[in-house]
């Protein structure tokens, strides 16, 4: 690895990595990861999947099933793109509209239904999987995602940690404090800004006034890059180069993911008050899950007729997820108590047995 | 053994379990080459080297963030604040990362962090240099809070803060971090956390105070049991969060009378707390009101004006009389 | 004479050592001048002349330590005056570095400490220097003389070489173990840095912000037993309104027996209690212990809780009789003429209002003899052995009412007429039945009567109303016959049973009293005489 990237891609230079274009042509042969059939069609199906979980996570929220979701419809090539990039035992440090990333890391959709549908016990994910859970503190995760790479290095594992955050993210204290102290102190870590554009009603122009946000690694003294975030190998590559290059010491590396946020920012989110359907339409345009189609169709590994067996078998899967989440009921009592501390102080434990007592009818 | 004050006896507690664990991490602003503006961590960079002791950029928030995730994949960070007032860019990372990661994750990452931070005023100091922080931290569920007021205690609670599960915040009381020294055994040992400690025992009053206001409720409590001829029970709270509710409880019970101590400020302070607690469990022993003498409800003075927010000797006496009298 | 003296030039510095003076005695200074640079923690810091004029006395020697406060330099300024007298060096002020030489840049082999000399010395005074810095010395040449409360020691050099640097001056203490003068002996081992006993922390005050209190002094050593702590007397449950009650009614809550949950102290236990006591009493009662009742299974029992109003008067009773030493004399006393006197006194006392009742006229007769017999009207402190004589009567009238037997007494009884005794009994007692007797009605009594006839009872061995000392029980009227001259006669015979607390009253005076009360019965117009 040449580290090529880093320096051909100068966002101050407004260039963009593009490989994969909307169309699904490659546009860039020199930098074609060539990946193998197995690769593509674990993250087609993983991107289908988060797609059709997405689109019926806000299906069940209106049909009051599901509570407050985020949708992550046209982000999923920024999400599984880097995914497929890292190593086992890399972290991922989230926000909480990264959904394809979680799935792609091997989360099980159970547990991220569990959790949108408002219980913790959702994410208890698989340990294995290096997966924080959903944070909804913007700019936090930055710093902790450092912290897990500055772990590693200190005791010889072979992990770099990876933040995930929104445009809007990018003007928080905490994001511009993390990857300045990130790269004093030499962290091993990867900064994926999804910029959808749009960070609830704010437009990414509001966000700050400089021209890329990749470019605010400047500041901090690391590195930066643009990506098309909706070019699924483009995402990949600069994933690639950015992990090796943390890992080796180097240093983190930012990368920004060009995107679109197809749906709401939330389900109680009406997008239509603030922005052009025209915007839409024409990012619609760019697709992500399509051109990865279409280029997999092109290459000969997949066609219309999987896709229509994939859908429906996505579909029956999502249903059956969410019929048995929506069985698991309320919390019990012990569960919001146990979790606190290591063990529950003595303060803890009288304030639960009196109100236990007290639904057990003894209020005497 | 060794005859140390408080800043030596937490020196030797970061040196021990630095050499015993190899988990642990020092690091905050100026710790590592400088040793820390107190001195805390003095000559560990040159032992440990500058991977496991080292000096961060200003950033209180990203020294806490990181060290969540330190902890969370396997070391120990033992980090420093540099002075109570700084705290509050942190407090962020520690009200909704370093508190609830555990909660959050229903029990499968856990973040064993302890801070250090030097609090309190008394010091002539600069303003954010003199901050009295309990209430603040108390009302956290998720982390503990203790602070010493001795050398001894200071080893025995920060050792217990290392070994402990739960992330510890760990207030050391500045002024009298060079006010006397006292023997501190060589080899390790714990004082657990959540455990308060009857400094002397009474008949007829119990007096909870902790860190440096101890020095004025023994001196006071030495002279006004002469004078009134009374015994009183003073009571060192150690840990700020979770309180031993027992302790203070049962000494209540036996005196019929309470007085807590503290320079935080009045309304909202720690001392409600501790009435709340007396009122609940020792009512029907009371004698006289549960009392609180606290510091004003104002912002803590410069050094001209910091002797009046400061709790004295004879403060604490005329309170004494008056509950005894009551 | 200008004492130019250190001052804290900056974040709270309390020393400094002088690293290079630029000016000697004998020389000549304009204000401003820089006379000599002195080392702190913080910085190297130039001290400029405050006046102009001859350097007179220099204070500190290179390499010495100097406090704020202490003399840099003395310049005579023209302005006249002396010299400050030597001072004597205070011990090193526990602020200051226990290592009074620093030892930096010098070449010192030798660090000669003070040892004890002799017989648990621990200090001396530096009497006279023998050397100075840059002298060769030979070992056993004596360097300097030392003041120590035995001898005045003359220490010998212990090694041949330069003297690099005096350690304490003339006048100053110097402790055992702190160095005496540090020395070149050749040997090119050279220390390191001088070390004093403890540690030499190079910043002690270090905190970079405000002042930090450095002391030495010693913390008494931690012990981690906590011994578990038992309540050392048992205390009584009581909210703080009851508490407050006992103390408005002068009563030790501690001694009140509790009703509520947990032996609970409520406030009708307090008032019961009150009713036992007089305010003037303070007599303790002394503990009785009462051993359990052994209901051991003879057969079927009910078991039945007893309410506070009977626990009260059972321990009023006890309380009472395991006190009071009490002694009872019966006789009976013709009441025909008081019949008599009823009977016509009736139609009149009807258009009062009043139903006249013996009582009345019994409780006149008992005002008058408690006049006359005063102990009868007082109360016995058996700690102070004393007796209190009451000033006031309050005559206590024992009702039988439905919870139990209540003890309301009238105020002042000996400032009402018979008729409004009557009146006033009366209302006692309905108030009593009715459950609506006031606290005060039933506190402070000094003596009680008891009425056995209501109940068709003649005689009886009534317990006396602790601390009252007294209690007078009258029967039940009946027609017997009796000895007039020497007819037999029938006549109308009243019982009268009297119990005095034999420790302050005798048989006799019991008697007396009785006999008193009997004539006023038996004469009632004796009554209106006084």
């Amino acid at each position: 690895m040449n580290h090529v990237l880093m320096k051909n891609y100068d966002p101050l230079l407004k260039q963009t990595l593009e490989i994969l274009d909307q169309n699904g042509k490659i546009i860039n042969p020199d930098l074609d990861p060539k990946l193998d059939k197995e690769t593509l069609l674990k993250m087609y199906k993983t991107m289908t999947l988060g797609r059709v979980a997405d689109v019926r996570a806000v299906q069940y929220q209106r049909q009051g099933r599901m509570l407050t979701f985020p949708p992550n419809y046209g982000q999923e090539a920024t999400q599984v793109g880097a995914m497929a990039a890292l190593k086992e035992g890399d972290w991922l440090s989230p926000a909480f509209r990264e959904l394809n990333m979680m799935l792609y890391k091997g989360v099980p959709l159970e547990n991220i239904y569990l959790y949108w549908y408002g219980n913790e016990m959702g994410s208890k994910f698989p340990k294995e999987a290096h997966v924080l859970p959903v944070n909804i503190i913007i700019g936090s995760q930055v710093a902790i995602a450092a912290g897990l790479g500055m772990a590693a290095q200190r005791q010889g594992k072979d992990e770099i940690a990876v933040a995930s955050i929104g445009d809007g993210g990018t003007s928080h204290g905490d994001f511009n404090e993390a990857i300045n102290f990130a790269g004093a102190m030499n962290a091993p870590l990867v900064v994926i800004i999804q910029n959808n554009h749009w960070a609830i009603s704010t437009p990414r122009a509001v966000a700050t006034k400089a021209e890329t946000l990749a470019q605010k690694a400047v500041a901090a003294g690391i590195k930066g890059i643009q990506v098309d975030g909706n070019d699924v190998l483009a995402m990949y590559v600069a994933m690639k180069e950015a992990a090796e290059h943390a890992r080796s010491g180097k240093g983190p590396v930012i990368i920004e993911a060009l995107t679109y946020r197809m749906g709401a920012h939330t389900t109680s989110d009406d997008p239509t008050l603030y922005r052009d359907n025209k915007e839409v339409e024409e990012w619609a345009k760019k697709d992500p899950v399509d051109r990865l189609r279409k280029y997999l169709i092109s290459k000969k590994w997949w066609s219309a007729k999987d896709d229509e067996a994939l859908d429906e078998e996505n579909n029956k899967f999502v249903q059956e997820v969410f019929a048995k989440v929506e069985q698991s009921g309320d919390e019990p009592l012990e569960d919001v108590f146990n979790y606190v501390y290591s063990e529950k102080t003595p303060n803890q434990v009288e304030q639960y047995e009196a109100y236990k007592k007290f639904l057990e009818g003894g209020n005497k | 053994m060794a005859t140390l004050n408080l800043i030596q006896a937490i020196n030797q507690t970061l040196d021990q379990q630095l050499e015993k664990n190899p988990k642990v991490v020092v690091y905050g602003e100026d710790v590592g080459f400088e040793g820390g503006v107190f001195r805390a961590t003095q000559g560990l960079q040159k032992k440990y080297g500058v991977a496991r002791v080292f000096d961060t950029p200003i950033a209180e928030s990203s020294i806490v963030g990181t060290a969540i995730g330190m902890a969370i994949n396997g070391m120990k960070p033992v980090i420093e604040i540099q002075f109570d007032g700084f705290i509050f860019p942190a407090f962020n990372q520690i009200v909704t990362q370093l508190a609830r990661t555990r909660n959050r994750s229903r029990g499968n990452w856990t973040t064993p962090v302890v801070i250090r931070i030097p609090a309190g005023g008394g010091i002539k100091g600069l303003e954010h240099h003199s901050e009295s922080l309990e209430t603040y931290l108390g009302h956290i569920p998720g982390i503990k809070v203790v602070m010493p007021s001795t050398p001894y205690d200071a080893k025995g609670l920060l050792t217990a803060a290392i070994y402990s599960d739960d992330p510890v915040i760990f207030l050391e009381p500045k002024r009298i971090y060079r006010s006397g020294k006292q023997e501190v055994p060589e080899e390790e040992y714990i004082i657990p956390i959540g455990k308060a400690k009857v400094l002397k025992e009474g008949n007829n009053l119990t007096v909870v105070a902790w860190g440096a206001q101890l020095r004025e409720v023994n001196a006071a409590v030495k002279e006004v049991e002469e004078e009134l001829n009374i015994s009183v029970e003073v009571i060192d709270l150690r840990t700020i969060s979770p309180i031993d509710s027992e302790t203070i409880v049962e000494s209540v019970k036996k005196t019929g009378r309470f007085l807590v101590v503290h320079e935080a400020m009045r309304t909202y302070g720690p001392g409600a707390e501790l009435i709340a607690l007396v009122n609940e469990k020792a009512f029907l022993y009371l004698e006289a009101p549960a009392t609180r003498l606290t510091g004003f409800d104002i912002v803590i003075p410069l050094a001209r004006g910091e002797h009046h927010h400061m709790i004295n000797k004879d403060q604490i006496k005329a309170e004494i009389k008056k509950l005894v009298e009551f | 004479m200008y004492d130019f003296k250190f001052a804290d030039i900056g974040d709270g510095i309390e020393e400094g050592k002088i690293l290079e003076w630029k000016v000697k005695e004998g020389d000549q200074v304009k204000e401003g001048d820089t006379l000599v640079v002195v080392e702190t923690d913080k910085v190297n810091a130039e001290l400029p002349s405050p006046v102009s004029g001859k350097i007179a006395k220099v204070g500190k020697l290179e390499g010495q330590m100097i406090m704020v406060g202490e003399t840099v330099v003395i310049i005579d300024d023209g302005k006249g005056g002396d010299l400050p007298k030597e001072e004597v060096k205070k011990e090193a002020p526990a602020k200051a570095s226990q290592a009074d030489v620093k030892a930096t840049g010098s070449k010192a082999t030798y660090d000669f400490k003070f040892a004890d000399i002799g017989d648990g010395i621990e200090e001396g005074k530096i009497l006279e220097w023998k050397v100075k810095e840059g002298d060769q010395v030979k070992e056993g040449d004596t360097l300097v003389v030392v003041e120590t409360d035995k001898v005045n020691a003359e220490l010998p050099s212990p090694v041949s070489g330069k003297i690099v640097k005096v350690g304490k001056k003339e006048g100053e203490m110097i402790k055992v173990g702190e160095t005496v003068v540090l020395l070149d002996d050749g040997s090119g081992k050279y220390l390191s840095g001088v070390e004093s006993k403890g540690e030499a922390v190079k910043e002690e005050g270090a905190s970079v912000i405000g002042e930090i209190e450095v002391s030495s002094d010693l913390i008494e050593s931690s012990s981690e037993v906590s011994a578990p702590k038992a309540p050392t007397r048992k205390k009584a449950l009581a909210t703080p309104v009851a508490r407050n009650l006992a103390k408005k009614l002068g009563v030790d809550i501690n001694l009140v027996p509790g009703s509520g949950a947990n032996g609970r102290v409520m406030k009708e236990d307090i008032e019961a209690f009150a009713n036992s006591n007089t305010k003037a009493s303070t007599t303790k009662t002394p503990a009785v212990s009462i051993p359990k009742a052994n209901v051991s299974r003879q057969g079927d029992v009910t078991v039945e809780a007893i309410p506070s109003i009977r626990k009260s008067i059972a321990n009023a009773m006890t309380t009472s009789k395991s006190i009071i030493p009490d002694t009872v004399l019966m006789d009976e006393v013709v009441i025909d003429a008081l019949v008599d006197l009823r009977k016509r006194a009736k139609p009149l006392a009807e258009s009062k209002g009043v139903n006249l009742t013996y009582m009345a006229f019994v409780a006149k007769a008992v005002i008058i003899a408690l006049q006359e017999f005063k102990v009868f009207n007082a109360s016995f402190d058996h700690d102070k052995n004393e007796i209190i004589y009451k000033h006031f009567i309050n005559l206590g009238f024992a009702v039988d009412t439905p919870a139990g037997l209540m003890v309301p007494n009238i105020k002042d009884a000996d400032t009402l007429s018979i008729f409004e005794l009557a009146k006033q009994i009366r209302e006692l007692a309905d108030r009593a039945i009715a459950r609506k007797s006031q606290l005060a009605e039933i506190q402070n009594g000094t003596f009680t009567i008891t009425n056995f006839g209501s109940v068709g009872v003649s005689y009886g061995t009534p317990v006396i109303n602790y601390p009252e000392v007294g209690i007078l029980g009258v029967g039940k009227i009946s027609k017997k016959p009796v000895v007039v001259g020497n007819e037999i006669k029938i006549g109308n015979v009243l019982p009268l049973s009297i119990a005095v607390d034999h420790r302050i009253i005798d048989g006799a005076d019991a008697g007396r009293f009785l006999l008193r009360v009997k004539e006023l019965l038996a004469n009632p117009e004796l009554m209106l005489l006084g």
